[in-house]
């Protein structure tokens, strides 16, 4: 098993009070940033994010050194830091807000340098309300200790933060429905293409909006070193330390801190000490409810955004649900249709009418009136919502977990419909093994598209 | 000019515009709800998902409305993706839509209707419950039947982009989202009746227009709005030579889409005026009916014993700015050629509210349809001098033209008018002018007339005769050409088209303008057509 690491999580396992700066600053924090500013162009640091091969941990896993590339030169530029947090199964972003705010806060103040902006959002989930509190005051410390404010550690550099509280809506963390949010309007994301925050985001200026990890792992690439940072995980897959957030019928649950090459099943048996009464295990769904769900048969593999990808699921957020056998899928469906339909921000019209229908058709079927042609009519509206969406919501918790549940899960959702109620089918009975996906008519699309499609999208 | 190919041809089309307008023009229509040429492009309803060559080989879908045309550009129309699409998105458009066209007022000019007969499945899938919010009223003019609604926000824009007020919004999320106001604050700004217009299916209707016959038993007839110096073009919606229905017709130069609310609805009053129904002489201080050859004959006799005592100083002539260019014309005529008089002049009304909206259409403060055109005509803008005329003794008999709704004559006005020793007026209803005159010659309203009229910035403008005046009301014109005749003045018999020859050739602003080359969007009294100066 691969060890524990103790990099993102380092100052809040030494039971450090780490809202106070001055225990952060004890505990070797605001050094990279003194090393940044300090002794390192902009452009330096740009290369050293591209050079680290960190992966944005937003969920795509879009590379952040070419997300900060592709801004133009127009100027100013502002940066959102993304800490809406609410994809379901997630609790990474809150752990590091909760409990080592600095670290991000030190992470947006390099980016802020290194990109040249002066003015940054931290976009903070309402619910977060005590976090926001702590945020700011955190800011505040940041600025009697000279971090933040006017000429920066007597660089000359300029930088104001800000802690903006969530609409309460899951879109807000789309990231031109955050942008959208932030400029006070309804958070309808924008049209992509034709143009991308990094040309045209917050107030029509060049944007980037990372996630509050990504931020902290910036801290921790200029701390070390990119060549250092590169040797953790895999140079391949995904570099750096993640946070996974174990939940689910596992024995201890929880936010663990390992590289991206350990596997799924070490990390629910070794790591999470196992399945609730030492239950069979029915499916794992690896990187928050969007990422489409794994069988007991391919939870054997790395956790990288890569390697998940190639098994036509993708990273994600690093939250971790796992089922034991007394799971019926129907009603993990049913969950997580309902949460998209309740989260669709109905601007668009495939996901506004088609995910309410599908969670309709999912609820009829558990209820015991299921037709023979409802797993057919399901796959079909999938098909006619993937890819015509304004954003990716519509795919992504709306689609993927309908779609892979509907094709892994086939013989569960076929018993529901045959005998007319629920049913939980031995674990071994429930799902298809890969080679008999395509057995059931008709698959929509490529089925292994969907994570490069997400790639695609940032 | 730009080449695109579609499905494997090339055309040229016009480059920068967006994909929607740039093959209407070629004849090729791509469906599409949110889109509206008005206004700004959402590209929220997904309709007009089309497949495009994104990278050599590599084809995605895009949204046409917001697809700004470069050369070279690769799309696929016809292509499977392209079309399920539209099929896709029918579906889930109709899957809570209550299919209540039977009663629906927008059945016949419904994009939902349309595109459902082009793109749709003939029978639905759908076998859940409906959505089914209430209905509710947002303004004065507006109601919303929310279940018809598709959420395609072009009401939206349209009130935060050209009125500027953001009264509509959208509240909730997800299917639970609805148009909406806010409380206390009702769609009622000056044209917002407008969102009806452009709503592509039956959400947003006037309540005008509510449970009215249906829009394809009407005969359509293009018209000016009279209501102010701005000139709306319009289409009347006309059945048994009543309107049902006034719109907004597009001319960019003018009003774009749009019109306002006063105008839009002003054919009730015009419709519903208390009309002046047959010729009236006055005996012993009262107003009498009488017929026409007599009313004619008094009005030419008392016109003819003035002139003849007095010397051609006597008598006036006084325009209208509600009456169009030809039948001000034939009055200068009339004063030139039969009364020989050069005491002319043009009854100005008070000017009323201006406006302006965000998105730049204008309401002018002149609230008749004509001063600019009835100026260019009679060479004056006033009837200052008249007054003047008439309060020192020289003239003492004045023929006026009338035809304003609501005239309200200063006090200072009637009572130099009343010295008169006689009134000649032609008016359409009981008016101040009516009460003072000696003789009146019922005329006829805006929509009863062809001809044409000159709107603030110089344009000429047809308007079109939706039903004959009513009762012994003769068309002013006619009066005119009537009352020359007498005179032995040959003023007529001629059509408006034929009058707006004559002007051509005697007006120098009006040279070498005519009913065609006016058309239906109209020309610039320069004399220059602004289409061919543009090198359309």
């Amino acid at each position: 098993m691969a060890e524990p690491l103790n990099i993102l999580t380092k100052e809040m396992r030494e039971n450090a009070n780490l809202a106070d700066i001055n225990e952060y600053i004890k505990h070797g924090g605001y050094q990279a940033l003194e090393k940044a500013l300090k002794s390192m162009t902009s452009e330096a640091l740009i290369d050293e994010i591209k050079n680290s091969g960190i992966k944005g941990r937003g969920g795509a896993g879009f590379s952040t050194g070419m997300k900060w590339s592709l801004c133009g030169d127009r100027m100013p530029r502002y940066l959102c830091t993304n800490g809406d947090e609410s994809e379901p199964g997630s609790f990474k972003d809150r752990l590091l807000l909760e409990g080592n705010p600095h670290r991000v806060i030190e992470g947006m103040i390099i980016t802020c340098f290194a990109m040249g902006i002066n003015l940054g959002y931290i976009y903070i989930r309402g619910e977060f309300f005590q976090i926001i509190e702590q945020m700011e005051s955190a800011f505040n410390q940041a600025r009697e200790k000279g971090f933040l404010g006017k000429d920066i550690l007597g660089t000359g550099f300029d930088l104001d933060l800000y802690a903006h509280p969530g609409a309460g809506a899951y879109i807000c963390g789309e990231e031109t429905g955050l942008i959208e949010s932030l400029e006070g309007n309804r958070p309808y994301p924008r049209l992509k293409p034709p143009f991308f925050p990094a040309a045209i985001g917050l107030w029509g200026q060049p944007t980037i909006v990372n996630n509050v990890e990504t931020m902290a792992q910036v801290t921790i690439i200029v701390g070390m070193g990119a060549e250092a940072y590169k040797q953790i995980g895999s140079e391949e897959d995904t570099t750096g330390p993640r946070l996974f957030g174990l939940c689910g019928h596992v024995k201890n649950p929880g936010a663990y801190e390992f590289d991206s090459t350990i596997t799924l099943k070490e990390l629910i048996y070794d790591v999470a000490g196992g399945i609730r009464d030492d239950n069979k295990i029915k499916g794992v769904i690896p990187g928050g409810i969007s990422a489409p769900i794994l069988t007991p048969e391919e939870i054997n593999t790395p956790m990288g955004f890569g390697a998940l990808g190639k098994l036509g699921s993708m990273g994600g957020t690093g939250g971790i649900i796992v089922m034991d056998e007394k799971t019926s899928m129907i009603d993990t469906l049913l969950n997580a249709s309902s949460f998209a339909r309740h989260e669709s921000c109905g601007q668009c019209t495939p996901c506004r009418e088609g995910v309410p229908w599908m969670n309709d058709i999912i609820r009829r079927i558990k209820h015991g009136d299921g037709r023979e042609e409802d797993i057919d009519l399901l796959l079909d509206i999938c098909k006619q919502i993937h890819g015509h969406t304004v954003c990716v919501f519509g795919q992504a918790p709306g689609v993927w977990p309908v779609r892979t549940m509907l094709i892994k899960y086939w013989p569960e959702f076929r018993a529901c419909i045959e005998q007319k109620k629920q049913v939980v089918l031995p674990v071994e009975e429930s799902y298809l093994k890969p080679h008999q996906y395509e057995h059931i008519p008709p698959v929509p699309g490529n089925f292994r598209m969907v994570t490069e499609e997400a790639d695609a999208a940032g | 000019m730009a080449t695109i190919t579609i499905d494997d041809i090339e055309y040229t089309v016009a480059e920068g515009r967006n994909l929607i307008d740039a093959v209407a023009e070629l004849g090729i229509d791509i469906p599409h709800f949110c889109y509206h040429p008005g206004l700004p492009a959402d590209g929220n309803c997904r309709m007009c998902l089309t497949e495009m060559e994104i990278r050599p080989g590599q084809f995605g879908m895009v949204t046409s409305c917001t697809m700004r045309i470069k050369d070279g550009m690769n799309f696929r129309f016809n292509s499977p993706a392209t079309l399920d699409n539209r099929k896709g998105i029918m579906e889930f458009l109709l899957i809570n839509h209550p299919l209540d066209c039977s009663w629906c007022d927008q059945a016949g000019e419904c994009s939902l209707q349309d595109n459902s007969f082009d793109h749709g499945r003939s029978k639905s899938r759908f076998i859940e419950t409906k959505r089914v919010p209430p209905q509710k009223e947002l303004g004065p003019h507006i109601q919303l039947f929310t279940t018809r609604c598709i959420l395609c926000q072009r009401c939206t824009r349209f009130c935060d982009e050209i009125t500027g007020t953001s009264e509509l919004g959208i509240i909730e999320m997800g299917a639970r989202s609805e148009i909406a106001v806010f409380d206390g604050q009702p769609l009622n700004n000056k044209m917002s009746a407008n969102v009806a217009d452009i709503c592509p299916v039956g959400a947003l209707v006037t309540k005008d227009f509510l449970y009215k016959p249906r829009i394809w038993h009407y005969e359509k007839i293009n018209s000016v709005c009279p209501g102010c110096a701005t000139g709306c073009n319009t289409t009347h919606e006309v059945m048994h030579q009543k309107i049902y229905r006034t719109k907004p017709r597009h001319n960019e130069e003018v009003n774009s889409y749009w019109m306002c609310d006063e105008g839009r609805f002003s054919y009730h009053d015009w419709q519903d005026l208390d009309r002046l129904k047959s010729p009236m002489k006055r005996e012993n201080g009262v107003l009498v009916a009488t017929t026409w050859p007599d009313a004619i004959q008094l009005a030419v006799d008392g016109l003819s014993g003035l002139l003849d005592d007095g010397g051609n100083s006597s008598v006036g002539v006084v325009g209208s700015a509600m009456m169009t260019n030809e039948e001000n014309y034939l009055l200068k005529q009339l004063a030139e050629l039969a009364l020989k008089t050069s005491a002319i002049g043009l009854y100005r009304k008070p000017e009323g509210e201006e406006w302006t909206a965000k998105g730049g259409f204008r309401i002018e403060p002149d609230k008749t349809p004509n001063l600019r055109g009835a100026s260019d005509i009679l060479g004056t803008s006033d009837m200052q001098g008249i007054l003047d005329g008439i309060n020192s003794g020289d003239i003492k008999g004045l023929y006026m033209l009338g035809g304003h709704m609501n005239l309200a004559l200063s006090e200072s006005e009637k009572s130099t008018l009343s010295k008169l020793d006689l009134l000649v007026v032609q008016d359409v209803c009981d008016s101040d002018l009516v009460t003072l005159a000696h003789i009146a010659l019922p005329g006829a309203i805006p929509f009863e007339k062809d001809g044409t009229t000159t709107n603030i910035q110089g344009r000429v403008q047809r308007l079109n005769q939706v039903a004959p005046p009513p009762g012994a009301a003769r068309l002013d014109g006619d009066i005119l050409q009537y009352i020359g005749q007498k005179f032995n003045t040959v003023l007529g018999p001629k059509t408006p088209a034929e009058i707006m020859g004559d002007i051509s050739e005697k007006v120098d602003d009006y040279k070498g303008l005519n009913y065609s080359m006016i058309g239906e969007s109209g020309a610039l009294a320069s004399g220059v057509n602004p289409l061919e100066e543009a090198g359309g």
